[in-house]
C-alpha cells in the first residue's frame, strides 16, 4: 500500500465493519496508523462492553396500550395535577433513598445474613412516610383513571378490553407490591418507578384518545 | 507513549460489537427479514411489530439511557419512541433501515425531554461528572473498571448532541450515512461532529491512561 490508509479504511478495520487486508498489513507496519486503530478499537470496546440497561415489561404494555386503544375520553386533564403531585412526592422519596447517609453496617455471625442493610433502611421515617405518600398518590391517580376507564370500556372491543384490563392490574400490583416492600425502599422506588411508567402511559392513551376525538 | 494505544486496546479483550446487535427473544420462531417484517407491521399486524419492539428495544433503550441519564426518563422516552415509531411506520422509506430511523426518533423524543428539563429542572437529578482517582497503571484502571467510570464521565461532557452522534457510530455500529439522516445533518457535519467528539474522550482518556502509565 502507497501512504496511509484513510482515516475511515482504517476505522472500518478497527470496528471490524470492511476490514480491507492491505489496510490491516499496513497497520503491522506503520507505528502511527497502528496506534490510530488501537485508539479507534479501545473507544469501541469500552463503549460497548457498558451493561445493557434492563429492558422493563411495564414499557411493552403501555405501548401496546397506546397504540391499539384509541378512547375518546374529554375530561382527561384533570388528573395532571393529582400525577404532577404523585411524580413530584415520588421523586422525593426517592431522592431520600438514594441520598440517605450511610449508615453503620452490622457484621454478624456465619448463621445470619452477614450485612444487615435492611435494618438500616427500616430505621427511616421520614422516607417511608414519602414512599406511603407516593404510593397513596398513585394509587388515587389510578382510581381516578379507572372511574373514567370503566366508562368507556363498554365501548372498546373485547380485546382492546384486554389490554386496558391488564395494564390497569399491571399498575395496581405494582403499587401493592411496594406497599408490601415496607422495608426496602430501593425496591419500592423501584416497584413505584414501574407504576408510575403505567400510570403515565394510562393518562397518555387517553390524551392520544382525545386527540382521535377531536 | 506510541504503544500506549495497542496496550490500551489489547488489555481488552472482548469483540467489538455493535450494541444494537441483540438476538430475538426465544419463542419468536425464525427471524424474519426487517424489510418482511415492516410489511406486515404496515399492514397493522400486532406480532410484527411487537417482534420489532424486541429486537430494536434494547439498543433503542441503552441509547435513551445514554442520553437522557435517567433510568424512568429513559423508560418513557422509549415508550414514546415506539409510539411514534408504530404511527410513523408508513413513512420509512424503503432504503431506510429501522434501527438507525428508531434511533433518530429517540433522539428527538430525547431533546423534548432535555427541553422540558431545561425549562423546568429538576433538582440534584444531574451527577456532576466523576473525577478519575489515579491508578498505577491502565492495566489496573481498565482491570478495576476505573477506565468505565472515566469513560461515563467522559461523556458526560459532551453535548447531547455529539454524544448521540458518537454513540450511534461507536456504540450502535451506524454508517455515517445513517448517522446523517438520523440527525438531520449532511454527510460532513456528522463526520466531524464524531471526530470532535473522540478527540474529546480520547484527550481524557489519554491522559488518564498515559499519566497513570507514566
Amino acid at each position: 500500500m502507497i501512504g496511509h490508509p484513510t482515516f475511515e479504511e482504517l476505522e472500518a478495520a478497527a470496528l471490524g465493519d470492511k476490514a480491507r487486508p492491505e489496510v490491516v498489513a499496513h497497520a503491522g507496519q506503520c507505528a502511527e496508523c497502528a496506534r490510530e486503530m488501537a485508539w479507534l478499537r479501545a473507544e469501541a470496546q469500552l463503549v460497548r462492553r457498558r451493561p445493557q440497561p434492563a429492558l422493563r415489561p411495564e414499557i411493552w404494555l403501555a405501548i401496546e396500550g397506546r397504540v391499539h386503544a384509541p378512547i375518546p375520553i374529554s375530561r382527561a386533564r384533570r388528573f395532571r395535577p393529582v400525577l404532577a403531585a404523585a411524580a413530584a412526592v415520588a421523586a422525593a422519596a426517592a431522592l431520600a433513598v438514594v441520598v440517605r447517609p450511610p449508615r453503620p453496617v452490622t457484621v454478624r455471625g456465619q448463621g445470619d445474613a452477614a450485612v444487615s442493610d435492611d435494618e438500616a433502611a427500616q430505621a427511616d421515617p421520614k422516607t417511608r412516610r414519602a414512599l406511603d405518600r407516593a404510593a397513596g398518590d398513585y394509587r388515587s391517580a389510578l382510581g381516578v383513571l379507572e372511574q373514567e376507564y370503566a366508562t368507556a370500556r363498554t365501548r372498546l372491543d373485547s380485546r382492546t378490553q384486554k389490554r386496558w384490563d391488564e395494564s390497569f392490574a399491571r399498575a395496581r400490583s405494582l403499587i401493592d407490591a411496594s406497599a408490601q416492600a415496607r422495608n426496602d425502599p430501593e425496591e419500592r422506588v423501584k416497584l413505584l418507578d414501574g407504576s408510575a411508567v403505567m400510570v403515565r402511559s394510562l393518562r397518555q392513551a387517553i390524551e392520544d384518545s382525545e386527540e382521535v376525538a377531536r | 507513549m506510541a504503544e500506549t494505544g495497542q496496550r490500551f486496546a489489547s488489555l481488552i479483550d472482548v469483540p467489538v460489537t455493535p450494541a444494537d446487535r441483540t438476538p430475538v427473544p426465544p419463542g419468536h420462531g425464525e427471524v424474519p427479514p426487517e424489510r418482511d417484517l415492516l410489511d406486515r407491521a404496515r399492514r397493522g399486524e400486532p406480532e410484527a411489530f411487537r417482534v420489532i419492539f424486541d429486537r430494536h428495544a434494547p439498543s433503542v433503550r441503552r441509547f435513551l439511557g445514554d442520553l437522557l441519564r435517567d433510568d424512568t426518563a429513559a423508560d418513557e422516552a422509549t415508550q414514546e419512541t415506539f409510539v411514534r415509531a408504530h404511527t410513523r411506520m408508513r413513512t420509512l422509506r424503503e432504503d431506510e433501515r429501522l434501527g438507525g430511523w428508531l434511533l433518530g426518533i429517540a433522539r428527538m423524543v430525547s431533546m423534548e425531554q432535555l427541553r422540558r428539563w431545561r425549562r423546568d429542572p429538576l433538582p440534584l437529578s444531574e451527577e456532576e461528572p466523576r473525577e478519575p482517582d489515579r491508578a498505577p497503571s491502565p492495566e489496573a484502571a481498565l482491570l478495576s473498571g476505573e477506565a468505565d467510570r472515566l469513560l461515563d464521565g467522559a461523556l458526560r461532557l459532551l453535548s447531547s448532541e455529539r454524544r448521540a452522534a458518537l454513540l450511534m457510530r461507536i456504540d450502535h455500529g451506524l454508517p455515517y450515512e445513517q448517522i446523517a439522516e438520523a440527525m438531520g445533518w449532511n454527510l460532513q457535519k456528522v463526520k466531524n461532529e464524531i471526530h470532535r467528539a473522540r478527540l474529546q474522550l480520547r484527550e481524557r482518556l489519554s491522559g488518564y491512561v498515559e499519566g497513570g502509565a507514566s
